[in-house]
């Protein structure tokens, strides 16, 4: 008899669907079809999905009782889909991941593959997709055991068609299996999520990304999903969820507008793409897709983290009560109303993010100084810290210069509250960068992730100290500024810029126009030491200009060049193009002796410089 | 068919790349190359650090070109890159003997 999947609860279309057919033939076409009426601007990604899960489930369904039909009783024996049509978000180009289940007993083998090869084969003719299995319940749990991305894969495991309780003791033996190794199986499920990063790049910072196995893609937020499956920790909701629906919508855009089943968004079809999506344009469409890569990216950081917490703690999970009370966290103090908890950078005890308009900064400078990650609550609670003054009181310029000052650490915090929108909340000319592509073959990042990774170069051990040190970390941090929409020279409108936010922290007049002008200049030693003729007077002339005759700002320059170009990507700095930049900055150091048109030194910064 | 490589001054590549354009040059490889020729073994002061400098950065160009256009495209590399000073660089020319274009699996000239 045949069962259809209801017991799963999939959503049947409102709209009219196709009459099919019996069976899976014609269903290719018609799922392309079903998808087709039901996108364009505006559409409803999840009820599109759910209304191509319920055709092809139906439509499987239907084989199955044409295929059973000899078979006199279906009990024991059940066709399961794992995969997108498994948690019904089938794409209309999604291939089907289907498994025979049997119990082993109620059916000969003979009969199991008889049914088998009366399955697969109508579907390969319908010119499906197919990944198919045959297992008994013992066969699930051992292959799950020792095979880790079917384990994650088999936990989506639903009923299409047969004996439902077949399905079901499958699911529970695989979920308490999947539960009870979850501390064997972590570090394995880490280390190909790590190689999958490394393989396919990260999703929010790719022209050409893939979206199921780029680092923060369809694939990381299935193993969010899994790690949350574990029982050792909840997952992030919210905006992870929409960012996972934002993948899969394009996604199925993009198997609509390719005709095939592909992942990798390609630039040839990223117009198309955007258009039926009811995007801008492929910018947009990009940016959109960085939005959701990253926070997917963080939220497998965050779930991992908090899995291992887990793990950490001693199994006995019982409260300590001592005198009767319950005793509380363990906490450390880190500084300045903050604390590490668990491992996390937490709030301390009476701290009200509500009324200390400096509380962001600060943490983000702790975070960065102790390395510790910021907890998500820790995250939520600094956005609702108040607005700096204008200008920005010295403690808030410290405590900025320390965060860009500690090299690689400021990178995840950046990152963490930019996500957050704590950056755009300092410096609201961040939103015009913000997840923006770059088209250029040298660029690897996005500019706000470009302009990141470039104050991270820039603060790494050899800084100059005080003053031109600082210059230096704001130059690096802004220097992409006027890369925004519509910008002919984005040196030019990111000068222009630079000003009005350096008065807004509350920078004096001079640091503001010496930033301002190496963002102007961030690109002519550079363009210099590689198009012209170093013999030429005129070309140290020119360099000479562009540092207002300054040896301070030339050796500012020179830093900044070599930060700007090996943080665009590994081909970008080489010992060929260092030693050019290096030739002409020599000849032009020559012209400059030390201290030649300094400006006096100004009152440091409090606690600003190096950060140990 | 020859192959016609160049090995010159980096600032003087936008006005080869110029030259090679008005003869008919259609494709041609441009890489980062680093080498010395007279001028080699200086020693240089930057920042208060002592380095000899005995490898200067070059570009290398390579063309690849039927027999009789050899010449010429010799003569635009050199007219191009020319300075007069010393570090100027060097044009040479080997014969080849075959090569296909991937894409068409077309061999000889016909490749070119």
């Amino acid at each position: 008899m045949q069962q259809r999947p209801q017991d799963d609860a999939v959503a049947g279309p409102s709209l009219e669907a196709p009459l099919p057919p019996v069976g899976v033939r014609g269903l290719k076409a018609d799922r392309l079809g079903l998808a087709s009426r039901m996108s364009g601007p505006g559409s409803d990604g999840a009820v599109r999905r759910g209304a191509v899960s319920h055709l092809v489930l139906t439509r499987l369904a239907e084989l199955w009782d044409g295929v059973v039909a000899e078979l006199g009783s279906t009990e024991g024996i059940a066709l399961g889909a794992v995969g997108s049509l498994g948690r019904g978000d089938a794409g209309p180009g999604s291939d089907l991941d289907l498994l025979l289940v049997h119990d082993g007993r109620s059916h000969r083998p003979q009969e199991v593959a008889a049914v088998a090869d009366r399955l697969w084969y109508p579907i390969w003719d319908a010119g499906l997709d197919l990944d198919h299995s045959v297992r008994s319940l013992a066969q699930c749990r051992q292959v799950a055991s020792a095979d880790l991305p079917a384990a994650v894969g088999l936990l989506d495991l639903r009923t299409v068609a047969g004996d439902r309780s077949v399905i079901q003791r499958a699911r529970t033996a695989l979920l308490t299996d999947w539960r009870s190794a979850a501390r064997r199986r972590l570090p394995e499920l880490l280390s190909t999520t790590r190689t999958r990063a490394e393989r396919s790049g990260e999703l929010a910072y790719l022209v050409e990304p893939d979206l199921k196995e780029s680092r923060g893609g369809i694939r990381d937020a299935v193993v969010v999903f899994a790690l949350a499956a574990t029982w050792l920790t909840d997952r992030p909701h919210g905006p992870v969820d929409t960012a996972y629906a934002h993948l899969l919508d394009v996604r199925d855009a993009l198997h609509l507008v390719a005709r095939r089943p592909t992942n990798r968004l390609l630039r040839a079809d990223q117009d198309e793409v955007a258009e039926l999506l009811g995007v801008e344009d492929a910018d947009e469409l990009l940016a959109g897709l960085a939005e959701a890569g990253r926070t997917i990216s963080s939220a497998l950081d965050t779930t991992v983290r908090h899995a291992r917490q887990a793990l950490a703690r001693p199994s006995t999970s019982r409260p300590v009560i001592i005198r009767g009370r319950r005793s509380g966290p363990r906490l450390r103090s880190v500084g300045d109303g903050l604390v590490e908890h668990d491992g996390e950078l937490v709030l301390g005890a009476g701290v009200r993010p509500e009324d200390d308009p400096l509380l962001a900064l600060r943490a983000a400078a702790t975070a960065a100084r102790t390395g510790l990650p910021l907890s998500p609550v820790t995250v939520t609670s600094l956005g609702r810290t108040p607005d700096l003054t204008e200008p920005w009181p010295a403690a808030a310029r410290a405590h900025l210069l320390a965060l860009l000052g500690s090299g690689n650490a400021q990178v995840p915090v950046w990152e963490t509250l930019d996500l957050a929108g704590v950056v755009t909340r300092w410096i609201p000319e961040w939103a015009g960068v913000r997840n923006r592509p770059q088209r250029s073959p040298i660029h690897h990042h996005t500019v706000d992730r470009h302009l990141v990774e470039t104050v991270a170069r820039a603060g790494r051990g050899h800084r100059p100290h005080g003053r031109t040190g600082d210059l230096l970390l704001l130059a690096a941090l802004l220097h992409d500024i006027g890369k925004r929409r519509g910008a002919v020279d984005h040196s030019v409108e990111g000068a222009e810029l630079v000003p009005s936010i350096l008065r807004r922290m509350g920078f004096d007049e001079a640091d503001a126009l010496d930033v301002a002008r190496l963002v102007r200049h961030h690109l002519t030693l550079a363009q210099l030491a590689t198009q012209r003729d170093p013999d030429d007077p005129a070309t140290v002339d020119e360099l000479c200009r562009a540092v207002d005759h300054r040896r301070d700002l030339l050796d500012v320059l020179r830093l900044l060049t070599e930060a700007d170009a090996s943080a665009a990507g590994p081909a970008t700095w080489t010992p060929w193009r260092a030693r050019l930049v290096d030739d002409l900055s020599r000849r032009a150091a020559q012209r400059l002796p030390a201290g030649a048109g300094e400006r006096p030194a100004r009152t440091p910064v409090e606690g600003s410089g190096q950060v140990p | 068919m020859k192959l016609v490589t160049g090995v010159i001054q980096p600032h003087r590549l936008d006005d080869v790349k110029s030259s090679l354009e008005a003869a008919g040059i259609r494709g041609m490889t441009v890489s980062e190359a680093s080498g010395y020729g007279r001028q080699r073994g200086h020693t240089e002061v930057y920042r208060g650090a002592e380095y000899t400098v005995d490898l200067i950065p070059k570009i290398r160009v390579e063309v690849l070109v039927a027999d009789e256009d050899a010449v010429a495209v010799t003569n635009a590399i050199v007219m191009a890159a020319q300075t007069g000073k010393i570090g100027d660089g060097k044009v040479w020319t080997i014969t080849v003997d075959d090569v296909a274009r991937v894409r068409t699996g077309e061999h000889g000239v016909e490749a070119l």
